[in-house]
């Protein structure tokens, strides 16, 4: 688990095998980025809003964007997605919704609560590399986030 | 007459085609509205062609000409303002050349005031050359004063109209310019503008002369064509004092500019000319070339000219001619148009009208054809149009034969000029009847009587005349006078016989009186001599013709005649034509020459069987001697003897008076002889003699008389009687006295008296000898028979009656034409006594002809009766007869008969249809009345008494019959009998009525016609009064039926509706009372053996909420023996406790159960009186109750089933929500692992140095077993998927669908490789995203089942099948076996090994349940190598 203090992307993912093949996939795309992890929704939360372990991310440059698991431990995605879009420091954080599940249900709410992406984790591991490496292409190096 | 008079030969025929004489004349006159049409046709020509002359066509004309006011003033002052600007322009040149200090100076040199070189004018001649080239002016020339041109050289000689310029420039010092001709007369024109040239002091040195060529610069100013009109010109016409100068060349003329010139009087230049009238309005003139045109013209500033243009007036005015032609074509074709519509209107209207016309003549000719009297219509002047058919027949001419003659023509002779007074007088009078005398057919001359009318027709003024014959009228009247002559004739003979005179003097009196009084031509008597020669001894008249006649009574040819004739048959002979009658032949030619045209002979009765004498009588006229007069004549002859007789009984009592040797006895037997009454008296007035004349005549017996005064005096004639008797005790004789004497029984007796002295022997008058001659009875019967004379002729003439002369043995003497009609038989027949009254009745008459003979017999005449005759073809006659026997011996009868067939037959169908119509209304119950509307009285027929209950006495007056009509009803039945009295419409209405027989209330209905008198006041009421109480009972029945029957359906549908038993017990407590029309309505409800009242509806509170043993209670009888309870009274019932209805209204009730089987409760209706419900009503009951206990049922069952589905619903939610989560788990979970085994699996690969080729293979299977993994859950989602979500129907474009999925699909090399057919396919109502589904999943199967395939073609289409449409993917792969098509559609059923084709066996078997989620079905074909084909299909609107 990376937590570096100045991180652009925060990986949140409780499966090691998706987080290690996720990072992967970012390190193929040449992305350079820090990624931060999370395993949990809670611990996503605390380090986006710099609270409990993360206190002294407080101070620390804001997020780019956010790769998120649904089915998580503790706190789901889509809770953590409302906690964000509820905050106004992270209202319009781009978040890209990571998942193995592709129920209509779940894509749906997941744009209701302000999704700006719904990836589905392809099974195949050159679609998989391929999917995750474009989405961090587009949303850390073409995407112009508001500030 | 006699005689023809020419006109009536043959009525004038003009002509020879024969006219439809009903149709004789056109119609001549025309309804107002077609009038009209053709008057409002005219008026609008009227209007609008003076319109179109007077203001249409110069308007459009101003219109033209101030539009081209405009243009032409527009154009000309567009030129007038060039040529301005050249004109200046060129007077700026010279000015500019005139005021160069170097043309100065050349001038000053020449006129020697200054010293310039030669070089010096070379100088400016170079300048003026310069000028005039660089300007492009001709030339320009400098001058001295002297007109010596100074420059440009004497090469260029002036111009005779540049020396003009020149010179006018010189003598007043200012600019000029002007036209002229640049040599000689025929040279080119030139315009020139001159300036003088003048030194610093202001002296004129000379002129500068520019000389321009106004082909160049002043006429393409004009143009050719200012307007848009060909003849459009515009001119520069130059004034020169008085002279016109054209300057422009011109576009009518071979003039050449400056050529054309005019001295212009003032009178005819136009004001234009002058500048006096520009820029506005345009003039009219005539041009150059004689032309008229319209022009405008200007003047230019700074220049003597005149600008115009111009334009033929023809051209301007052509369009408008052609439109104003245009215009009047349209209008000329509107008005023919107009006229020909009115023309056939008017010819339609005119048809209609002689259509009509000749409909209504037709059907007036017709009535008139039918009419017995001649018919003319007559116009004012008396000229006849039209007749019917009987007038052509009166007047005997051909058809139309009269139309067109004057109606005087129709008289005779002299009454022509009476014809034109009676139409003068028919002007005043407006009608008229007059009789006059008319030629007839057959050039008969028929007395008629005409009646004239003056009336108005179609054809103006007309006078109808009918034309009587009253030829038969006049006859009659003829008869009634002769008769009446004839009556008086007698009277006078009779009068003439009292005064007994000698026989000789009576007859020639008569005869006298009958020539005189009667008319006869001549009246002779005579006597027959034994010589067989008949002696005339008295005549009056035509004497002369007896003197030159021979009669006589024997059998020679001369005793045939009448008078012979009648002394030896001893009754009268009638010779009615003297002409013709063969018995007349020896006498006829002096006959006729004395105006003899019939006679008669009546034998005079004598003493004995052969005849006195012989009356014989001549009448001037034929036809005389009918019936009535031959009896007169008879009774005359017969009087005449009766006085002849009596004159010679008097001779005979003279001559015994004188007769002194006649013994006593003698005497006695001849008083007793004597058959007149003779009475002798003593001296002292007693009767000595009575003989039985006496008796019979006063009536007294001798006995009686005899010793007494006579009995017969009259009290105040005694005295005259003394008188009387004591002259004729003093010798003298009395004859002829008239005297009336009384009879025993107090009637009077008119005698003739004569009476003489009996002279004793001594001479001595010893008594007296009366005779008395009774002429009451002669007098009485010639009264009499005067009075019934002109009856019975009448009825024996008119026909009305057949009148038979008879006697009571059968006899027929004589009959009438009517008669003989009667009886079939002729008069000939009659009078030659061959017919008998007694054989031409029917036996079975026979008794009641005997019996109306015995009351004739005893009363003279009989009570007519009904019998019949017997024609000689043995057809009866049914007949009415009645007969007086005829005084003195009633043997002989005057009979009347009156055929009665048609009343028999009228009255027989009459009685007939009165007992049809009796029976009818007897039937239907209809009574019908007649009521008279003056007298408010009415009457009616037995049914009517039957229906309104009244008897014969019950008074019938519509004032009565309103107290009738039942007391609810009287308002309505008063007003609607007056809206029928004011109004006229029938009666009609259905009322009560009370009858006063029963005091029953009865519905009748009741119809009226009513008819009104001549003055329209209602007249009678006639009508019908049917009893429609019955229907009435029966309808009002049905209705309440349907009453009950429509709360009973709104009952039942409201129950089957209910959901809760308040529901239930709601609707019923609403409903059962309404059903039955009770005073109460209870539901009870079986509970633990009680029976609860649980609600009720009633008058009065009954048992709600209160709960009774089943056994004490009606409703728990209802419901323990499964039946209905109807208790007519409640208090003699034993089921109903009386204890539980003391203190309720109720008397009756009726109960049923709700539910025959196990009863779950009871309906009860109660009555406050006492009722005894039907089976109807129990059935009603019975209805409700049924649905009742249904409803029950159904809440019973509703409640336990609203459970159910609660348990089944909470069931499958839980289970969808496990499904959920599965299929959630199943997605997220199994594939997280599956990507890490992928995914390490290709990192491995990647670091594919630490594995050998082995290693690498398996990691390669792994990871395809992954993909595979992966693949099959997706699918199975998908499948999963397909199951769960809500179908959303939408309409969805097919061809399009299967487009996208084949697009999505099939990748560049598959678009290639792959023949892809897609036929137009129909819209489908389905879910789009699923259907998608479905193409994507068909059309993959076909792309991989062809790969590897030479040629791959894969075709889309559509088709319909059994009714139903069907989708179709086929294509030509690999295709399957048949056998196994069943399983295609089976989740993982594969076909085929996957090492052949990939695949999860998913696939179709989503495509399965999309379809069949669509209510589709899904099917397939193929055979294994040859391709496959799968179809499904898509239902409408239906969710499987």
């Amino acid at each position: 688990m990376t937590c570096p203090a100045a991180a652009d992307v925060l990986l949140v993912e409780d499966d090691p095998a998706d987080l290690e093949l996720t990072l992967r996939a970012l390190r193929n795309a040449r992305l350079v980025n820090a990624v931060a992890t999370a395993a949990d929704g809670v611990e996503a939360l605390d380090f986006v809003f710099g609270t409990g372990p993360y206190a002294a991310r407080a101070e620390a440059p804001p997020l780019r964007v956010v790769f998120l698991d649904l089915k998580l431990p503790r706190m789901s995605g889509l809770e953590v997605l409302a906690r964000l879009r509820a905050d106004p420091r992270t209202k319009e954080l781009p978040v890209v919704v990571l998942t193995s599940s592709a129920e209509g249900l779940d894509i749906a709410r997941a744009y209701d609560l302000g999704a700006n992406s719904y990836l589905v984790k392809p099974v195949e591991f050159e679609r998989f590399i391929e999917a995750v490496g474009q989405a961090g292409l587009y949303w850390l190096l073409l995407n112009r986030p508001p500030r | 007459m006699n005689g023809r008079t020419s006109s009536e030969c043959g009525a004038p025929t003009r002509e020879d085609v024969p006219i439809p004489h009903s149709l004789p004349r056109q119609s001549r006159s025309l309804t107002p509205a077609t009038g009209g049409a053709v008057l409002v046709t005219l008026l609008a020509a009227a209007v609008v062609i003076p319109y179109f002359v007077l203001g249409y066509a110069p308007a459009e004309r101003q219109r033209a000409t101030t539009e081209l006011a405009a243009e032409l003033g527009s154009q000309a002052k567009q030129r007038e303002t060039v040529l301005a600007a050249w004109v200046e322009d060129g007077f700026e040149d010279a000015r500019t050349v005139a005021s160069y200090p170097s043309v100065r100076g050349v001038l000053a040199e020449r006129a020697g005031s200054a010293r310039r070189s030669a070089t010096e004018a070379a100088h400016v001649r170079n300048l003026l050359r310069t000028f005039a080239l660089t300007q492009r002016y001709l030339r320009v020339v400098l001058v001295d004063a002297g007109l010596g041109v100074v420059a440009p050289g004497p090469e260029a000689p002036l111009a005779p109209g540049a020396v003009r310029l020149l010179r006018a420039s010189l003598t007043g010092g200012t600019d000029q310019v002007g036209f002229f001709r640049q040599r000689h007369e025929a040279d080119r024109p030139a315009v020139g503008w001159v300036s003088p040239v003048k030194d610093g002091a202001g002296h004129l040195l000379g002129a500068i002369l520019v000389e321009a060529d106004p082909a160049m610069l002043i006429y393409p100013v004009l143009g050719p064509h200012p307007l848009p009109q060909a003849s459009s010109e515009a001119l520069l016409i130059e004034l020169r004092g008085d002279t016109a100068v054209w300057a422009s060349p011109l576009a009518k003329s071979r003039e050449r500019p400056l050529e054309r010139r005019r001295v212009l009087a003032a009178a005819d230049r136009p004001a234009a000319w002058q500048g006096l009238h520009v820029g506005s309005g345009v003039d009219e003139y005539v041009d150059y070339a004689g032309t008229p045109v319209f022009g405008t013209t200007r003047p230019v500033p700074g220049a003597p000219w005149v600008v115009a243009v111009k334009v033929d007036r023809d051209e301007v005015l052509a369009p408008v001619r052609a439109a104003q032609r245009r215009e009047a074509l349209d209008l000329a074709l509107v008005l023919a148009a107009l006229g020909v519509i009115a023309l056939v209107a008017w010819w339609n209207a005119r048809r209609a009208v002689q259509i009509e016309t000749a409909r209504g003549r037709l059907r007036l000719a017709a009535a008139l054809d039918q009419a017995n009297d001649a018919i003319l219509i007559v116009s004012p002047d008396g000229v006849i149009r039209d007749c019917n058919r009987r007038a052509e027949e009166f007047y005997g001419v051909r058809p139309g034969g009269l139309i067109g003659r004057e109606v005087a023509s129709l008289r005779v002779g002299e009454g022509r000029e009476e014809s034109a007074a009676a139409l003068a007088a028919l002007r005043t009078e407006g009608q008229l009847v007059w009789e006059a005398l008319h030629l007839a057919a057959g050039g008969r001359i028929v007395p008629v009587e005409v009646a004239s009318r003056r009336f108005s027709s179609d054809g103006g003024e007309e006078i109808i005349s009918v034309v009587r014959d009253i030829t038969e009228r006049k006859a009659a009247e003829r008869r009634i006078h002769r008769l009446n002559r004839m009556l008086r004739t007698r009277s006078r003979i009779e009068r003439l016989m009292v005064r007994g005179p000698e026989p000789l003097q009576l007859l020639q009196q008569a005869c006298r009186i009958l020539v005189e009084a009667t008319e006869f031509r001549l009246a002779a008597a005579g006597v027959a001599e034994p010589d067989g020669s008949v002696r005339y001894v008295a005549s009056a008249g035509e004497t002369a013709y007896l003197a030159e006649v021979r009669v006589r009574w024997d059998a020679s040819p001369e005793g045939l005649g009448p008078t012979g004739t009648a002394l030896r048959v001893g009754r009268v002979i009638v010779i009615e034509d003297v002409a013709t009658d063969a018995r007349f032949a020896p006498w006829r030619d002096a006959a006729q020459r004395f105006g003899l045209r019939s006679s008669a002979a009546a034998p005079i009765p004598g003493n004995t069987e052969a005849p006195a004498g012989i009356l014989s009588i001549h009448a001037a006229e034929t036809g005389v001697f009918d019936a009535a007069m031959v009896e007169l004549l008879e009774e005359l002859a017969s009087e005449l003897g009766f006085a002849l007789r009596a004159f010679a009984q008097h001779r005979a009592l003279r001559s015994a008076e004188s007769g002194l040797h006649l013994t006593l006895e003698r005497l006695a037997a001849v008083v007793q002889a004597c058959p007149v009454p003779l009475v002798v008296q003593e001296r002292d007035f007693t009767v000595s003699g009575w003989n039985p004349a006496a008796e019979r005549v006063f009536g007294w017996k001798a006995a009686e008389v005899l010793g007494g005064p006579p009995p017969f005096i009259p009290p105040e004639r005694r005295e005259e009687a003394r008188r009387a008797f004591a002259e004729l005790l003093a010798g003298r004789s009395l004859a002829g006295l008239e005297r009336r004497r009384l009879r025993r029984d107090g009637a009077q007796v008119d005698v003739v008296l004569s009476a003489a002295p009996i002279r004793a022997g001594d001479g001595t008058v010893a008594g007296v000898v009366a005779l008395f001659n009774d002429v009451t009875e002669i007098r009485r019967t010639a009264e009499a028979l005067r009075a019934s004379e002109a009856k019975l002729r009448s009825f024996f003439e008119s026909g009305l009656l057949g009148v038979l002369f008879g006697d009571v043995h059968g006899h027929v003497f004589d009959g009438n034409e009517e008669l003989c009609r009667i009886i079939g038989r002729s008069r000939e027949e009659i009078l030659a006594g061959r017919v008998a009254w007694d054989a031409v009745t029917p036996p079975e008459f026979l008794p009641r002809d005997e019996a109306a003979i015995a009351e004739a017999r005893a009363r003279g005449s009989c009570t007519p009766y009904e019998k019949a005759y017997v024609r000689p073809d043995g057809t009866r006659v049914p007949i009415l007869v009645g007969f007086v026997l005829l005084e003195p011996d009633r043997e002989r009868s005057v009979a009347f008969v009156l055929d009665i067939t048609e009343r028999q037959r009228a009255s027989a169908a009459l009685e007939e249809r009165e007992r049809e119509l009796r029976e009818a209304q007897r039937i239907g119950r209809v009574g019908s009345f007649v009521g008279d509307q003056v007298t408010g009285r009415w009457t009616g027929t037995p049914e009517l008494d039957e229906i309104l209950g009244i008897d014969a006495a019950w008074e019938r007056t519509s004032a009565h019959f309103e107290t009738l009509v039942h007391p609810d009803d009287r308002p309505g039945f008063a007003a609607h009998y007056r809206e029928v009295l004011a109004t006229g419409r029938d009666f009609e209405l259905d009322y009560r009525i009370v009858r006063p027989a029963d005091g029953a209330v009865r519905w009748v209905a009741g119809c009226g016609v009513l008819t009104r008198d001549a003055y329209g006041a209602p007249a009678t009421m006639t009508g019908t009064i049917q009893d429609i109480t019955e229907r009435r009972e029966a309808e009002e029945r049905v209705r309440a039926l349907n009453v009950r029957l429509e709360v009973l359906i709104v009952a039942v549908q409201a129950l089957a509706a209910a959901r809760s038993i308040e529901e239930v017990a709601a609707i019923v407590r609403a409903h059962a009372r309404r059903l039955l029309g009770a005073d109460g309505a209870t539901f009870a409800l079986r509970e633990d053996g009680q029976c609860h009242y649980v609600d009720e509806d009633a008058i009065a509170p009954l048992w709600k909420g209160q709960r009774f043993p089943l056994e004490a209670c009606a409703s728990g009888w209802a419901m323990l023996n499964h039946r209905p309870a109807v208790v007519p009274d409640v208090y003699a019932d034993p089921r109903t406790p009386v204890e539980a209805y003391r203190a309720t209204f109720v008397k009756s009730l009726a109960i049923v159960p709700i539910r025959s089987e196990l009863p779950l409760g009871a309906i009860g209706a109660y009555w406050a009186a006492p009722h005894t419900a039907d089976d109807l009503e129990v059935r009603l009951l019975q209805t409700l109750a049924d649905a009742t206990a249904r409803a029950l049922e159904n809440v019973e069952l509703l409640e336990t089933l609203e459970e159910r589905v609660r348990v089944r619903t909470t069931e499958l939610e839980a289970a969808n929500r496990e499904l959920e989560a599965f299929a959630y788990s199943v997605s997220h979970d199994l594939r997280a692992p599956l990507r890490a085994i992928d995914g390490f699996g290709r990192i491995l690969e990647e670091e594919g140095a630490r594995l050998d080729d082995e290693g690498r293979r398996l990691l390669g299977v792994i990871r395809h077993g992954t993909r595979q993994m992966g693949q099959l859950i997706d699918d199975l989602l998908a499948f999963s998927r397909a199951g769960r979500t809500e179908l959303v129907r939408a309409r969805v474009d097919m061809t399009a669908l299967a487009r996208q999925a084949w697009e999505s699909l099939a990748g560049l090399e598959d678009r290639a490789a792959v023949t892809f057919r897609l036929d137009p396919l129909p819209e489908a109502e389905a879910d789009p995203a699923l259907l998608r589904q479905v193409w994507v999943n068909l059309l993959a199967n076909a792309l991989k089942f062809t790969r590897g395939r030479p040629v791959r073609t894969v075709t889309v289409g559509a088709g319909v099948e059994e009714g139903r449409a069907f989708y179709y993917v086929r294509d030509d792969g690999v295709g399957f076996d048949p056998r196994f098509k069943d399983k295609l559609f089976g989740v993982f059923q594969r076909l085929h090994p996957a090492s052949e084709f990939e695949g999860t066996g998913v696939g179709l078997a989503l495509t399965q349940r999309i379809v069949h989620r669509h209510g589709g079905a899904v099917w397939a074909e193929g055979v294994p190598g040859a391709g496959a084909s799968f179809y499904f299909t898509v239902p409408r609107g239906s969710d499987g």
